[in-house]
């Protein structure tokens, strides 16, 4: 069984990193959870797939189609693509409507595979051109 | 009119749309209160943004008597901050939570770093031990630098590279995070190391086509 990492094994008893999704409902802890009333992968229904694939700083961008779609979709979806006009991290995405990131990463996941949104990330190492530009760039800072 | 505007019509059609910026990421480790969420405050553009995130640690647990060493995911606070570089590449910095104290799986955090700025605080040395060990076991490229925050001249930086044991090619320099200037040229010093890395890289593989990014 080859489990992402981060993720608990169905019917291990050790970890409960999203508790409250599909676990047994006699979790005493609430006050765990952080002062949020939501539990934070009820959004996604309890889905955390896909967290280990999308980097916290990849690029979402709305598509032109996406563009068309937003008056359909709701709640997150609608604010994320509310906020993709111009391309933002992950990170940026979770921290501007203050999701949980994994979360984050599930609901652009999904709109990926809709076609709604285009992520962007590098692959593997980075190129010397890009870290040349980098360092030009920020040696213009002041 | 119109020889003005038809390059605008025209424009492109080769790339219809223009690609995203490359994100660069790297890290600001190093123990509790050592400044790293100052130096990622200074250095950003915005005001440095927190998210939630779900962190692996291994730890012996202790607190239920049953002394099983395991996993545990928490969720932490993460602050970081962002640098525009031009239309094609903005910098990310992020500041890896957390005290370090049962050891830490930063992968999701490392994953495509470029490298880190290991922040130390003189009269706590040992508080990055945890940061250094992390780093030089996945090969990335860091950078030690000494948070002079307080003006107090401290220990040399012979001393602490000497108490660190990193390797000889590890930089080991001075900075201030709370001036920017300071925080970018310690930022610059880390690129430099990523930058001959890279070119190590390239001339090692000069033959394995580069395939820098995937568009999805």
């Amino acid at each position: 069984m080859t489990d992402p990492p981060g993720l608990p094994h169905d019917g291990g008893a050790l970890v409960r990193p999203f508790v409250g999704i599909g676990g047994p409902m006699t979790d005493p802890e609430p006050a765990a959870l952080s002062d949020t009333a939501v539990r934070p992968y009820l959004v996604t229904s309890g889905r955390a797939a896909g967290e280990a694939e999308l980097p916290l700083e990849a690029q979402v961008v709305v598509t032109p189609q996406g563009r068309g779609a937003r008056q359909w979709l709701t709640f997150e979806y609608r604010d994320i693509v509310s906020l993709c006009d111009e391309p933002l991290a992950v990170a940026e995405i979770a921290a501007r409507l203050s999701l949980h990131l994994g979360v984050t990463r599930v609901l652009v996941g999904d709109l990926k595979e809709h076609g709604i949104v285009t992520t962007y990330a590098p692959e593997a190492d980075f190129d010397v051109d890009t870290i040349m530009r980098v360092i030009n760039g920020l040696r213009l800072r002041n | 009119m119109g020889s003005d505007f038809a390059t605008e019509q025209t424009a492109a059609p080769q790339a219809p749309r223009r690609r995203p910026p490359v994100p660069v990421k790297i890290l600001v480790a190093g123990g509790f209160g050592v400044g790293k969420t100052t130096a990622v405050t200074t250095i950003s553009e915005i005001a440095p943004l927190t998210t939630e995130a779900a962190m692996t640690t291994i730890g012996v647990t202790v607190d239920d008597g049953s002394m099983i060493p395991g996993k545990t995911t928490t969720t932490v606070a993460m602050d970081f901050g962002r640098v525009t570089i031009d239309e094609s590449v903005k910098l990310y910095v992020f500041g890896t939570p957390g005290q370090d104290r049962f050891g830490f799986m930063w992968s999701d955090l490392a994953q495509g770093a470029l490298g880190a700025l290991v922040i130390v605080d003189d009269r706590r040395i040992d508080d990055c031990y945890a940061a250094v060990d992390y780093f030089e076991k996945l090969g990335l490229p860091f950078v030690v630098a000494v948070n002079r925050f307080d003006g107090v001249p401290g220990r040399d930086l012979d001393t602490i590279r000497w108490a660190l044991a990193v390797a000889p090619t590890v930089p080991v320099i001075e900075f201030d995070a709370r001036y920017f200037a300071s925080v970018r040229d310690a930022v610059l010093v880390l690129l430099e190391e990523a930058l001959a890395r890279a070119r190590a890289r390239r001339s090692d593989a000069l033959q394995a086509p580069v395939q820098p990014a995937v568009e999805g």
